[in-house]
This record gives structure tokens, sequence and C-alpha cells, in this order.
């Protein structure tokens, strides 16, 4: 089954785009009312991109792009078009993320982990713009990311300890 | 369905133009990509996000015109919309998340005509002025005229939001907006409220109020800013405009709030935040 099960997805794949994805080129043919989380997930398999609520409430499906962290549920793919994305896969290549993701596991702050890569690229895109957020600013910076499971507690712990 | 992304605004009304009704509008598409069937019957789908000429804020002595593909991000990031223009820059630091702001425009957000968008009532009590393109054509429209009903304006089809225009505060201008929600970020308002007035040896003038969510449009306040024109704040003036308030709304019962929940919440946001206005 499709990530989106709207209508618009029986639309025909008509435009061809460019997306560097984590330092990869990829070339590819969307529909004009295709949302990147299909092209991500369903086109390109990259899964660890989560989707959530599909209407941006969530954060489940951040993503950075362009340098600014958005919902790829809420981007039209051909808006995309020639933009450089990073998604949760390019914690290889990535300081930021690799970090990131090290303090999530030290301090214990997945639990189903649905909403994981979402909160490590809210914390990537606050980190590389403010190096040394206080507590607030850690807050604010996930305020558009819901977790159901740990709270916040642990996640504010590991945003912050990346930074040490 | 084709798609288009015109680069100036010239090229974007000859687009537009030839569609009319059956071409579906877009920038940062934080809001249609959540409306079920904002792309039936369309041939072609326009993105404004291209056109460099509507995404920037400039400054004259009196006033600050913002292009329609400003981002709520641009908004916060700009000096002279935090200096100039305090009731919006306000409005934009609550508006969605970090990732809504870093998508979603002033038009957009305008042209969705929601009662309870945040950038509407700082825009309304700044007396903006909507400044429209179609086949070249310029026309203005205030603000506080655009809008006919819930997700209702007075655009045509083929016709933009090209840029809005505002009054710059002065330097003894008061303002704030305010926001009662549910959740620190993305909260649709239950209610909202926006105030700017000119303080001029303890006295207001030129007092604008308007309330969000209380209506099927954003409300612009008569009673209330007709009391206070010419007072001064003391504790009872407040007290009697925040009454005014009380009564001037329209809310109704939803799944967000009561109607009497948000009566309530306009008329204690108006005594908070104007009591700290209050001349010793």
């Amino acid at each position: 089954m499709s990530t989106l099960e709207n209508a618009v997805s029986t639309q025909k794949d008509n435009i061809e785009i460019t997306l560097n994805i984590n330092s990869k080129e990829y070339k590819l043919n969307v529909s004009p009312t295709e949302t990147l989380i299909s092209v991500l997930r369903d086109k390109l398999k990259l899964t660890g991109t989560k989707y959530g609520c599909g209407e941006g409430e969530c954060g489940a499906c951040s993503i950075i792009m362009d340098g600014n962290l958005v919902n790829s549920c809420l981007v039209l793919a051909v808006q995309a078009n020639n933009s450089e994305i990073l998604t949760i896969e390019g914690y290889e290549n990535d300081e930021l993320i690799k970090k990131l993701q090290d303090a999530f596991i030290a301090k214990g702050a997945v639990q189903c982990g649905y909403c994981t890569p979402g909160m490590i690229m809210s914390g990537r895109a606050l980190l590389e713009k403010n190096p040394c957020p206080t507590e607030n600013e850690i807050r604010e910076a996930i305020s558009g990311n819901l977790c159901r499971c740990t709270g916040y507690v642990k996640i504010v712990e590991a945003i912050k300890s990346a930074t040490e | 369905m084709i798609y288009h992304a015109p680069k100036t605004l010239k090229e974007f009304a000859s687009i537009a133009s030839k569609y009319g009704k059956e071409a579906a509008i877009v920038a940062g598409c934080t809001d249609v990509l959540i409306k079920k069937n904002f792309f039936d019957n369309k041939k072609t789908v326009i993105s404004t996000n291209e056109i460099e000429e509507i995404k920037k804020i400039e400054e004259t002595e009196d006033k600050i015109r913002i292009g329609a593909g400003v981002t709520f991000t641009d908004l916060l990031c700009s000096k002279p919309i935090k200096k100039h223009c305090k009731a919006l820059y306000e409005a934009a630091k609550v508006c969605g998340s970090v990732q809504i702001r870093n998508r979603a425009t002033i038009a957009g957000n305008i042209i969705n005509a929601s009662p309870a968008a945040d950038s509407i009532p700082p825009l309304m009590v700044s007396d903006a002025t909507l400044i429209l393109f179609k086949d070249d054509k310029e026309e203005r429209i205030k603000i506080k005229d655009f809008f006919t009903g819930p997700g209702k304006t007075k655009l045509k089809h083929g016709q933009i939001v090209a840029y809005i225009e505002l009054d710059k505060d002065k330097d003894n201008t008061i303002s704030f907006y305010r926001k009662i929600g549910t959740r620190k970020a993305l909260s649709i308002a239950k209610a909202s409220v926006a105030f700017r007035a000119i303080k001029t040896n303890g006295n207001l003038s030129s007092v604008n109020v308007s309330y969000g969510s209380v209506g099927p449009t954003v409300i612009n306040s008569v009673k209330a800013r007709e009391y206070l024109e010419n007072k001064a704040l003391t504790e009872s003036t407040i007290e009697e405009a925040s009454l005014m308030a009380f009564g001037e709304v329209s809310p109704i019962d939803d799944v967000r709030s009561t109607a009497e929940y948000r009566r309530l919440v306009v008329k204690n946001v108006m005594i908070e935040e104007l009591r700290p206005f209050i001349d010793n």
C-alpha cells in the first residue's frame, strides 16, 4: 500500500526532477501533486523518514531541504527539484547526525522509535545554526515534533549532550 | 495535469489567466496539501515559489512592503519587521512550527482566509493594503475589506496577492498579538487578539483592535476601538474596553473550544495585555 492514499497518486508521472539526497543524485519522474515523502519512501525506498499524520502536526517526516527543516509530507516533490536534501539515512556522512544518534542511544531517548528520525533531523537543524543551545531553545526546536511514548525529557537531554 | 513554475509576476499572470479557475495556485503548500479536494478538476499546478521579485521585504520612510512569497521564517529573520511591525513579528513567532514557518508564506496565510490565521489580525491592526495583480493590472484593497467568509476572499481567478503594504510602527506605537491555543507549537487559535495604537501624552489615538477565531472571518473591532480613542489607559478604561470586546465577538462552539470560553479569553487577554501600558 502506498504511503499516501490520496486520489492524486493516480496521476501521470510527467515531470522529471533531480534531487540530491544525502550527497547522491537521483533523477526521477513525478506527478505535479506528488509529495516529497511519497517520493522518498515509495519511489526511493528511503523509509527512515516516517509518515505520521500527513498534515504537518507530528513532525515524523521532518527532513532538511536546502538547509531548512521541513515536513516532507507538506512539500510537493516538483517544488523540491534541484534541492539538496538530508534525511536520516545521511548519518554516515554527517557528523552532527552521528553525534545525535549516539546521544539518543546513550540517553535512552528512544522507545518505540517512530518519532526518532524526525526528532534527530530537528536536532540537526538546530545544532547547525546554534551549536550551544539552551534547554528552552532545544524545546522550541523540537516543538513541531510529537513523541507519544517517552515524553520529551530524555530527548532534550540527548540533544543537549550531543553538544558537549 | 501540467506543472508551471513562472519566474516573474508577468509570466505568472499570463499562465494564470490562460487557465483561470482550472489552475491550482500554490506556494509553501502547508495549507493546500491538507485540503483533500484542492487539486480536483484542475488542469495545472502553478507554483509561485520561483518568483524572486515577491520574496523581498522592502522598507520606505513610513511603510513596509512584504512580498507574497516571504515565509514566516523570513519575517522572524527580518530586522525591519522586528523593529517596525511588532504585532506581526509576535504572530510570526507563534505561527505553526519551525518546519511550517520555513515553508508557509504570508500571502498563503492570507488567501487561505482562515478566521484563525495568525498573520491576519496583526495586518488588520496595521491597516495593511494588499496589492493584487492580474493580467499586468494592479489593484489595491484594504485587508479589512478582503474577506467574505471562512476560506473566502475577493480574490479573482488568475489574480495573485503580490505584495502586502503596512504602516510602520512609530516610536510611540503600542501593540500586541496574543494567541490562546492548546499546544505550544502548531496550535490553531482558540482565540487571538491583535492591538495597535499610538500613545501620546498618555492618550491613545489611531486605535485598532482585531479578533481571530471568534467569527466567520477575523473581526475588526468597532466598539472597543472607538471607545479607547482619545482615552488614557487606566484600570477602568481597560475593563470597559474588555467588556466591549466580550460583546462584539461572535464565536461558535467547535472542536477547539466553546463560544463561552472564547469570549472570556478575548476579554481577559485585553486586560492582561493592556495593563502593562498603564502609566504609573
